[in-house]
């Protein structure tokens, strides 16, 4: 262990004390506390598991994930030198609702460390990895984990009809027939109304994450389709069909978040945290300002750029949230890689299909080809972007020099949005 | 007898008498009415009540499995004999409500369009089978549908200077509130397969087609989430104007969930 970690467990150990890890960064204007002292923070190790249906329980994909994240990190590492842990999981089916996160924790041989479950929906773990990051930042934790995990496809068809859709608003939209394929085609019909776009639009999303994911080893859906057959989906909620739609999955993932002055005992490679963002909007749809610009979208990506000093022009992959077609269509715009409406045509362009131009747009297969386990989504994008920017991942789909890397991760139909900002370099 | 007869109302018909009226399904079978796929006595009580257009009567009925929670919330008490009501509704047949003060029913006089029996009967069915499940996810309990009834069944909403926030919202002042007009236009809408629909609507969607969604634009721009009628089959469009009423929701856990759904005023 290095001595500054050493004398960092000391610290902890003798005054029993965290620092205040609350950060409010909501307005980037604000400056800290005086004797604030916030670090620099990096990724040091990263894992998942393969994303599909699962032969392993929870514990077991777990167990999994975070023994691949141990694995990345260059030199000596164990988990008895974490000092807080955070797990996104929906608990989805119920199996495991309370304490879920002790119980992961405890299949990777960390009992005792502090650890907790964070449930924000399908952004989870984007938040789950914030609230790890602040922790590290704000100086009270030299390293900590977030990770993700869901157990979808053991359950019988009924319950899991039941927990799909459990996070939008049951009192008034699921009692109004909605779901979220339907809270998205609502989303969908109104942006082709208002902004002359086509269903077309979606399928070339559809198509293009496809193709990444033929190569993912770890995607759910690894094969091509057509845009003939992505065109004539059967429908789910009209507009939106099959092939609009992410699959539910299985699955784990896990990162390891370091403070500066331990980075470097720890990876010759880290990937720095440049910003983080995060906002939230009304749960509901009919109670938003709009339903085709997503407000928590925009908050988070605006606090993410203006934390890390960066503009969009300057990011060179972005792992958005594509749970369904239109969700990445939006997701463009509201992150400012195209103005309001030009989503139909970045996409009929195909300008985010792999090395096509500055921005490649969910070289993963995104949750569209790469699978949707929804407490693992978020720490899941942040593992690719973490492997993209080491030159890690299968060459079919390497995205070429990249320097910065984008993560988009959200809540239902937007509710909560966590945007963060990743590169080789502290900037 | 004299009246007018065959009003269209609320998705139901009506006949007028100068001594009362009666209230029954535009559904018909052999020259009787029967039971739209969403649509109980309730819903007819409810939409009889709406045409009187009076409130804080006081009613008398003996028809059975009437949701009186549903009823009370729209202003009305139930009296505990006939002869202290305002208005007495009977029914002498299914899917017809006779309303009068006296306790006169009346029988309906326009035959409706011939209803898909085979398709109604699968529906019933159906209903049955949702009435029978149990939640294993999400859901709303009864006193948390209670607790929003005014809200569901009257649009009850907050007033803000040149607006209204429906649904409430606990954050805004609540001392001020009004009502909304039940119509609007559609601002966008989906319709469902079976696999896109919740989980409470699985046995009845795949009968009927799937299940319409839509986004309702209120005057002064407050917006809400509702379904279409189910007897609606025609496709709607964004900007379709809209009008609100009472109908069977859901069933779960042994209990009906009502609320309002919408009605295209254009066919």
């Amino acid at each position: 262990m290095c001595s500054a970690l050493t004398q960092h467990r000391n610290r902890m150990s003798d005054s029993g004390l965290l620092l205040e890890s609350l950060l409010h960064d909501r307005d980037i204007e604000h400056l800290p506390p005086v004797g604030w002292t916030m670090v620099n923070v990096a990724v040091v190790g990263a894992g998942q598991t393969k994303f599909g249906t699962h032969a392993l329980g929870m514990k077991g994909m777990w167990h999994e994930a975070s023994l691949e994240a141990i694995s990345s990190v260059d030199h000596d590492f164990s988990f008895d030198m974490v000092d807080e842990a955070y797990i996104g999981s929906t608990a989805f089916g119920g199996g495991q609702i309370g304490n879920t996160a002790a119980l992961m924790t405890e299949h990777s041989g960390m009992v005792g460390v502090p650890t907790r479950r964070i449930e924000n929906a399908c952004a989870s773990s984007g938040f789950a990895f914030r609230d790890a990051w602040m922790a590290v930042k704000s100086g009270a934790a030299k390293i900590a984990i977030a990770g993700g995990i869901e157990k979808m496809n053991d359950l019988e068809s009924e319950r899991k009809r039941f927990w799909l859709g459990v996070s939008g608003d049951t009192e008034w939209e699921r009692m109004a027939g909605l779901t979220f394929p339907a809270t998205y085609a609502l989303m969908a019909r109104k942006y082709f109304h208002d902004y002359q776009s086509t269903h077309d639009d979606l399928v070339h999303i559809s198509v293009k994450n496809h193709k990444h994911g033929l190569y993912n080893q770890k995607a759910h859906l690894q094969k091509e389709i057509t845009f003939e057959k992505a065109a004539n989906g059967k429908l789910v909620a009209d507009p939106l069909s099959l092939y609009d739609c992410c699959p539910t999955s299985d699955g784990a993932s896990c990162v390891i978040l370091a403070a500066e002055d331990v980075v470097q005992s720890l990876t010759d490679t880290p990937v720095w945290v440049n910003g983080s963002g995060a906002g939230s909007d009304y749960l509901a749809l009919h109670d938003r300002r709009s339903i085709t610009t997503l407000d928590a979208t925009k908050s988070a990506a605006k606090q993410a750029f203006q934390a890390s000093g960066l503009e969009a022009k300057d990011i060179d992959i972005a792992e958005v949230h594509d749970c369904f077609t239109i969700a990445e269509l939006l997701a463009v715009e509201d992150l400012g890689f195209v103005d309001k409406g030009e989503g139909g045509l970045f996409s009929r362009e195909n300008r985010g299909l792999l090395n096509q131009g500055k921005l490649t747009v969910n070289p993963s297969g995104g949750l569209k080809a790469k699978g949707h386990p929804l407490g693992a989504t978020g720490t899941g994008q942040i593992v690719e972007i973490f492997n993209q920017l080491r030159g890690n991942v299968e060459s079919q789909r390497q995205v070429r020099d990249a320097e910065f890397g984008l993560t988009h991760n959200v809540g239902g139909s937007v509710a909560t949005c966590a945007v963060h900002i990743f590169g080789r370099e502290i900037i | 007898m004299s009246g007018k007869f065959g009003i269209a109302f609320q998705g139901h018909l009506v006949d007028h008498f100068d001594n009362g009226f009666v209230i029954y399904s535009k559904h018909f079978e052999n020259n009787t009415p029967v039971f739209g796929p969403d649509v109980d006595f309730t819903c007819l009580v409810a939409s009889g009540l709406h045409y009187l257009k009076a409130k804080n009567l006081l009613i008398h009925t003996d028809i059975e499995g009437i949701d009186t929670d549903v009823i009370s919330s729209m202003g009305f008490n139930f009296a505990s004999s006939p002869q202290l009501a305002d208005y007495i509704i009977n029914t002498t047949m299914d899917a017809c409500v006779s309303f009068s003060p006296s306790g006169e029913t009346f029988q309906p006089s326009s035959p409706g369009s011939q209803a898909n029996i085979e398709l109604l009967n699968e529906i019933q069915q159906a209903w049955e089978k949702e009435l029978a499940s149990v939640s294993q996810g999400a859901f709303v309990s009864r006193e948390q549908y209670i607790r929003s009834l005014d809200q569901r069944i009257n649009l009850k909403a907050q007033k803000e200077d040149n607006s209204s926030i429906w649904p409430m919202n606990y954050h805004q002042n609540q001392s001020e509130t009004t009502q909304l007009e039940p119509n609007g236009k559609i601002i966008s809408w989906t319709k469902t397969t079976a696999a896109g629909s919740p989980s409470e609507f699985a046995f009845r969607s795949p009968i009927l087609g799937g299940l319409t969604t839509v986004l309702i634009e209120f005057e002064k721009g407050t917006i809400g989430t509702f379904l279409i009628v189910d007897d609606h089959q025609h496709p709607v469009s964004i900007n379709d104007e809209v009008e609100l009423v009472i109908r069977r929701i859901y069933g779960q856990d042994g209990w009906i969930r009502y609320g309002l759904k919408a009605i295209p005023l254009k066919e």
